[in-house]
Parts: C-alpha cells; sequence; structure tokens
C-alpha cells in the first residue's frame, strides 16, 4: 500500500479513522431513532413537568422525515390524564438548515390530537405543590355580586312572608274599646239596678212614715236626705248617659288614627327597592365568564413562560471570533414554517373535530418575517374558528386571540348558593366571540356572548317563599335570551373584567316588579282586613251604645213613676224635683 | 504511564532526530501553521488535522507548527477579519460563497465566518515561505543538531524509549 504513487499517504492512520468514520455513519443512522426518542421524551419531560410517552420514532435522513406514533404528554396539574395526546405526526425537515445547523420543519402534519384523555398510570414525575398559588383576582367579585343578591331574596323573602298583624294598631284598639264599652256598660247597668232597689226600699220606709206620722216624723229628715242622695246618682247616670255619643266620637277618631298607623306601618314594612341589574348579571354570568376568563389567562402565562422572551441575547451570542456571515436573512436555529393539526377538543363537555394548522414558530422570532400564528376550525355542528397570533417580532411580546364559535352545547347548571339564591339554568346553545390582546402585561379584549334558547328557574329550597319562588317563575320566563359584552382590562396578574349584559336588568326588572307587586297585594289585603276590622268595630260600638243606651233609659223609665211618688212623699221644703227622662230620651236620641 | 509523561519530549527530540526528510518536516510544519491559524470548532480545521496525521509528514514538527500559530493567530484576528470580510463581500466571490453557503458547505468549513477565511487565507499564503523556510531550517539544522544530541545518554534514552514505542515495546 505504501510502495505506490499514494505511499505519501499514511494509510495505517487513516484506514481506521476511515473505518471509524463509517461505523460513525452507521451508528447514526440506526442509533438516530432512540437518540430523538430520548431527546423528545427528555426534553419534554423538562418543559412540561410530567411524564411524556412516545410508542415510536422513525427517521429518514435521506428524505428529512421523521415519524412519531402515539405521543403522550402527562398533565403535570391531573397525574391520571393527558395534557396531549397525539396518534402520529408527520414531519419533513429541511435538511439543508440541519447542515447549517437549524432545524426547520418544512411541512408536516400531526393528527390525532386529543386533550385530557385518560391514563392507565400516574403522569407524575415529581409532585410539585404550588404554594404560591392564590385565589383568583375575579373571586371578589363573583362572591360579592351573590351576596349582594342572596340579601336581597332572603330579606324579600322574610318579609313577604312574615305575619306581621300583632304589630298593627288597630285590632288592639278595637278589642281594648270593645272591652271598655262592655265594662262600663256593665257598671252602669249595675248602677240603675242598684238605684231601682233603692228607690223601692226608699218608697217603702216614705209609706211606713205617712202611715204613722207620729212615729216616723224623726226618721224623715234622714229619708229626705237618703231620697236626695238617690236624686243625685240619678243625676250622675243621666250625665254619664248623655255623655256616651261624644265617647262613641273620641272612640271612632282613636280607631280611625289607629287605622292611619297601620297603614303607614304596612307600607313602611312592605317597601322594596328595586334589585340591581350589574350585581344580578355578576350572580348569573360572572362565575362562569370569570372561570374561562382566568383559564385563558392561566393558559397564555403557561406558554409565555415558554416561549423565547428576548431573542436579541440569542442573536447577539455569536462565537467569538469573526463574524458569520449568513448571505441573506438570519435564520433561527429552530422554525416550524407550517405544521398541520388536526385534534378533538371538548367544548362544553362534547367532543369536536378541529383542523387547522400552525406557522412560523421559531426560537428566534425576531428573524422572521412573519408571526407565529395557530389556526383551528371546526366545521361539524358546532362551527368555530380559532386564532392565535404570537408576535415576538418587537421588543414588546404581542398575543392575539380571535375566536368564534357558534352553537356551543351549553350543559345545565346551577348557580348560586342552594340555601340562599339558587337558580337553575336548563341546557341549550351559546354563540361565543372572543377578542383578546394581549400586548406586554397589559390585557385588553372583548367577549360577546349570546344564548338564544336561555331558561333560567328558581332552585325552591325548604326555606324558600312559594309567593316569591312564583313571582321568581314568572318573571324569569319572560326572559328567554342571554345576550352579554365582557370588556377585559388590566394585566395578566390582575386581569379586570366588566360584564354588561341587559339579562341582569331584566330579570332585576321582572323580579323586583313581580316582588313589589306581591308586596302591594299584601299590603292591600292587610289595609282591607284592618279597615273593616274598623267598620265592624265601629258599628259595634254604635250598637253597644244604642242597645246601651235604650237598656238604661228603659230602665230608668221604669223607675219614673216610683222616683215621682218619691218626690210626693217629701213634704215642705225637701221637696225635690224629679229629673224628667222624658227630655234626657229626647236629648239622647238626638245625638 | 511514564511513557505518556514522557511523550512531549519524545515528540521533540522525534521532530529533530527522526529519520523524516526535511520535505517531510517542512510539510509537517506547513500544514501546523495553517491548523494553528485557523479557529477550531469546524470541519477545516479537522480536515487539516486529517492531513496532518494522515500524510507521511513530520507529525512533531506539524505540532510545533499548530503550538506556535495558535498563539500568532490571535494577534492576526483583526488582520484576518478584515481579509476574511473582503473576500466574501466582494462581488467577485459572492455568487460562490452563496451558492457553497446554501449548499451547507460553507457552514460546515466555517467559510462563512470572516476570520475561518481570513486565516486561512493568510495561511495559504505563507504556505510557501514557511515551506521554503521551514525546510532549509530542516537541511540546515537537523543533521548537525541530531548529532549532537544524541552525545547525551538522555537523549538517547529517550530516542530508544521513542523507537521502542514504535516497536511496540511500551510497558
Amino acid at each position: 500500500m505504501g510502495d505506490g504513487k499514494l505511499n505519501f499517504i499514511r494509510w495505517k492512520y487513516l484506514v481506521p479513522r476511515l473505518i471509524l468514520l463509517l461505523a460513525c455513519v452507521a451508528s447514526v443512522r440506526f442509533g438516530l431513532d432512540p437518540l430523538l426518542h430520548s431527546l423528545i421524551v427528555t426534553s419534554g419531560e423538562s418543559t412540561t413537568g410530567a411524564k411524556v410517552e412516545l410508542a415510536s420514532v422513525e427517521t429518514s435522513l435521506w428524505n428529512g422525515r421523521v415519524v412519531l406514533r402515539d405521543l403522550q404528554v402527562a398533565n403535570p396539574q391531573s397525574l391520571m390524564s393527558n395534557l396531549l395526546d397525539a396518534e402520529h405526526a408527520e414531519l419533513q425537515l429541511d435538511m439543508n438548515a440541519l447542515f447549517h445547523k437549524r432545524v426547520v420543519i418544512k411541512n408536516g402534519e400531526i393528527s390525532g390530537i386529543e386533550f385530557n384523555t385518560e391514563r392507565t398510570e400516574s403522569g407524575a414525575l415529581e409532585i410539585v405543590i404550588d404554594e404560591n398559588a392564590e385565589p383568583s383576582a375575579l373571586d371578589p367579585l363573583i362572591a360579592q355580586g351573590a351576596e349582594w343578591a342572596g340579601d336581597w331574596f332572603d330579606a324579600a323573602s322574610e318579609r313577604l312572608d312574615a305575619d306581621f298583624t300583632d304589630q298593627l294598631q288597630t285590632p288592639q284598639v278595637a278589642r281594648a274599646l270593645e272591652d271598655r264599652w262592655q265594662g262600663q256598660g256593665d257598671a252602669l247597668r249595675k248602677r240603675v239596678e242598684e238605684l231601682k232597689t233603692r228607690g223601692k226600699q226608699l218608697e217603702a220606709e216614705f209609706r211606713e212614715v205617712k202611715s204613722n206620722p207620729l212615729r216616723g216624723v224623726e226618721k224623715l229628715p234622714q229619708l229626705q236626705a237618703q231620697l236626695k242622695f238617690v236624686q243625685l246618682e240619678l243625676v250622675s247616670i243621666q250625665e254619664q248617659i248623655k255623655k256616651l255619643p261624644e265617647q262613641v266620637k273620641a272612640d271612632r277618631q282613636a280607631l280611625t288614627a289607629a287605622r292611619k298607623a297601620d297603614e303607614a306601618f304596612i307600607k313602611e314594612h312592605l317597601k322594596f327597592g328595586r334589585l340591581d341589574g350589574d350585581n344580578l348579571t355578576q350572580v348569573l354570568l360572572g362565575q362562569p365568564v370569570a372561570e374561562g376568563t382566568q383559564s385563558a389567562i392561566d393558559w397564555i402565562v403557561w406558554a409565555r413562560k415558554r416561549l423565547p422572551t428576548n431573542s436579541t441575547k440569542q442573536i447577539a451570542k455569536q462565537r467569538s471570533r469573526g463574524t458569520d456571515v449568513t448571505f441573506g436573512i438570519a435564520q433561527p436555529k429552530f422554525h416550524i414554517e407550517r405544521l398541520g393539526l388536526s385534534l378533538t377538543a371538548p367544548i362544553s363537555g362534547e367532543p369536536m373535530q378541529f383542523v387547522g394548522s400552525i406557522t412560523h414558530v421559531s426560537d428566534q422570532p425576531r428573524l422572521l418575517a412573519e408571526p407565529a400564528k395557530l389556526q383551528l376550525m371546526a366545521t361539524g355542528v358546532v362551527p368555530a374558528t380559532l386564532e392565535v397570533v404570537s408576535d415576538r417580532r418587537g421588543d414588546v411580546p404581542r398575543e392575539e386571540l380571535f375566536l368564534t364559535c357558534t352553537a356551543i352545547p351549553m350543559a345545565g347548571q346551577t348557580l348560586g348558593k342552594s340555601d340562599k339564591l339558587a337558580l337553575e339554568l336548563s341546557p341549550s346553545t351559546a354563540n361565543i366571540r372572543v377578542e383578546l390582546v394581549l400586548t406586554g402585561d397589559d390585557l385588553s379584549g372583548e367577549i360577546s356572548f349570546t344564548q338564544p334558547n336561555f331558561r333560567v328557574s328558581p332552585l325552591a329550597n325548604p326555606n324558600s317563599s312559594q309567593t316569591l319562588l312564583a313571582a321568581l317563575s314568572e318573571a324569569f320566563g319572560k326572559i328567554d335570551g342571554v345576550s352579554a359584552e365582557i370588556q377585559l382590562a388590566g394585566t395578566l396578574k390582575r386581569p379586570q373584567i366588566k360584564l354588561t349584559s341587559p339579562v341582569g336588568q331584566q330579570l332585576a326588572d321582572g323580579i323586583s316588579t313581580a316582588v313589589i307587586n306581591l308586596a302591594s297585594k299584601k299590603s292591600e289585603t292587610m289595609l282591607a282586613n284592618v279597615s273593616a276590622q274598623m267598620t265592624e268595630q265601629l258599628a259595634k260600638l254604635e250598637s253597644t251604645k244604642t242597645k246601651l243606651q235604650d237598656d238604661l233609659t228603659a230602665k230608668l223609665g221604669e223607675n219614673q213613676q216610683l222616683f215621682e211618688s218619691l218626690a210626693t212623699f217629701s213634704t215642705g221644703d225637701t221637696r225635690l224635683p224629679v229629673p224628667q227622662l222624658g227630655s234626657l230620651g229626647g236629648s239622647l236620641l238626638r245625638k | 504511564m511514564f511513557s505518556f509523561a514522557l511523550r512531549p519530549v519524545r515528540q521533540l527530540a522525534q521532530a529533530l532526530l527522526a529519520n523524516d526528510s526535511p520535505r517531510q518536516v517542512a510539510w509537517g510544519f506547513v500544514i501546523g501553521m495553517l491548523i494553528g491559524l485557523v479557529p477550531k470548532g469546524n470541519l477545516t480545521a479537522i480536515l487539516l488535522g486529517m492531513l496532518l496525521f494522515g500524510l507521511r509528514v513530520n507529525k512533531p514538527a506539524g505540532l510545533m507548527g499548530i503550538g506556535v500559530f495558535t498563539y500568532l493567530g490571535l494577534f492576526l484576528d483583526s488582520f484576518a477579519h478584515r481579509i476574511g470580510s473582503a473576500v466574501i463581500a466582494s462581488e467577485s466571490f459572492r455568487t460562490f460563497h452563496a451558492e457553497l453557503y446554501q449548499a451547507a458547505i460553507s457552514p460546515l468549513l466555517g467559510l462563512n465566518n470572516t476570520v475561518v477565511l481570513g486565516q486561512l487565507l493568510i495561511g495559504i499564503y505563507l504556505i510557501y515561505p514557511v515551506y521554503v523556510v521551514s525546510y532549509r531550517f530542516a537541511v540546515k539544522v537537523q543533521a548537525p543538531l541530531s548529532a549532537w544530541l544524541l552525545r547525551y545518554k538522555a537523549v538517547r534514552w529517550i530516542r530508544g524509549a521513542e523507537l521502542g514505542t514504535q516497536w511496540g515495546m511500551e510497558s
């Protein structure tokens, strides 16, 4: 070998190295697949913090083709489910770029992508507990709204169901007057009876004195004094009978005053403020909207942590000696030009087929002319389009998300607390349009939400007022659609949501009107009862008075003769005038 | 182990005392010069290294050339950058360089780097003068120096060790 024309070559050195080179080529050919498998699994696990499993990798360096089968990425938050499951992925690499130490996926297709699929074994690498996890920034807003509306309904229910008849004055005054008239009548009758008895007794004694004047002379002054006392008692009773009409008049005024006081009391007690529509909107829609928005924001934060942040530093990192001339525009080290996607994702619990692509993804987006873009489209029962644009070419990263989805199936759900206000939303469909822009940490955007066949009904619980439930059902029955506009602002850490929807105001108006009408009816009923009680009491008073007057007058009339004869028994200066009952009766009757 | 520790000394002695011709010494030094000048970490440096070890040239002279010109090359970087930039940017070579770059040859060889190209051109430019100088140096110095050195027991012992190593007598 060394004796020929090529004797200047040191074959002893060269041949082993050529053999070694061939061995290296063979190793790459047959060892590349396991190496790539290991690289994908290791880098995936370090990125997600959970298990990454890959069934097989096939590469063809000649064609620049890489085929992955059954890729499973475990969900670090849910160990028994996969974050991502891809059945088949075929990537077409730019081999020329590979010789430039760049990985460029010119084209590719990933099919059979599914999310949140079940795992047979745990996907945990290590359990990471986020001790710094804080409640959502939107939680207080929802809680405040729900608390407010719950309190309003509690108060309304309590006041509508309360029986406050005992607190009304009219029945009490009526009872007091009735008792008083009863007592007064009994007392007067008793006095009349005693007067009659005493009169008869005096008559007997006068007759005895008259039959035996000599023996009765000494007793006569005493009898005359007693007669005078009886006559004064008679006058007193007659004056009291005269005052009865005035007393009736005073009692009528007392009853009227009590009724007026009761009217004011009922009105005050059954007076309701109107329910705040904005608060009710928060109760009805705040929770799902906030949860959805917070979830989207969490995903953006998660993705941002893993995307290249400052590509300028990477570009500046050149070899220490000299400058690499790239003969054109500098190219990123990693670049996905286009990757077709075919995936199944759950929307409101329903699996939906999406087809789309992801383009211009790079580790140095600053070097690309186009921003990274993800486009997905569903053309099934629920048509939907999703476009996510991530522009990190400038100094401030900017993400845009556009989503339109029609006829999303909305599962029925229960909102609010079962011991306070709980509302049941029936299953229906909804249309949603989302425009979300994230510039730096500043968040802005708008979400439009319409639900044409919206049905809401109140949920009964043991503490619920049946009348209130009936009123709410009537009010909710008038709502046949929901539309809402959600304005997003603030930052990623402190997002602010302003939810505006006529549904809250519609419901609030309906509920307020229903409750106020209910209160008004109850108020009218109570006032009618009070008025009836007053009228009845007044009639009873009049009747009692008339009966008492007639009764007393009759009894006093029976004794008229007796007192006149008694007067004739009296002689000289001691004779007393007997009051004429006829004039008394006349005056009484005039009243 | 002992033999490994003595290897640098043995190689120096070998460069001077080996039976290689002055041409082989000169070519070894020239190739070592090229390797020394060119920044490492590219296919050009590897190919030059393979040339040094794959051709029947004086390896120790090549290693010496690498050592000397790696140090000198650092001082020539800015000059090499200017030369490399001028050649890459020149209208005449631009298309050629672009084609080499697109074919992924120049990135692997590192020839799209201004300093690599500049140092390589400097090295190519210096091939002839360095060859002539080193050849003459070898012709003039190798034989008398060999005779002078072989007078010393230590050198003879080292040379013996080198021959022993070459004949497979290393323990």
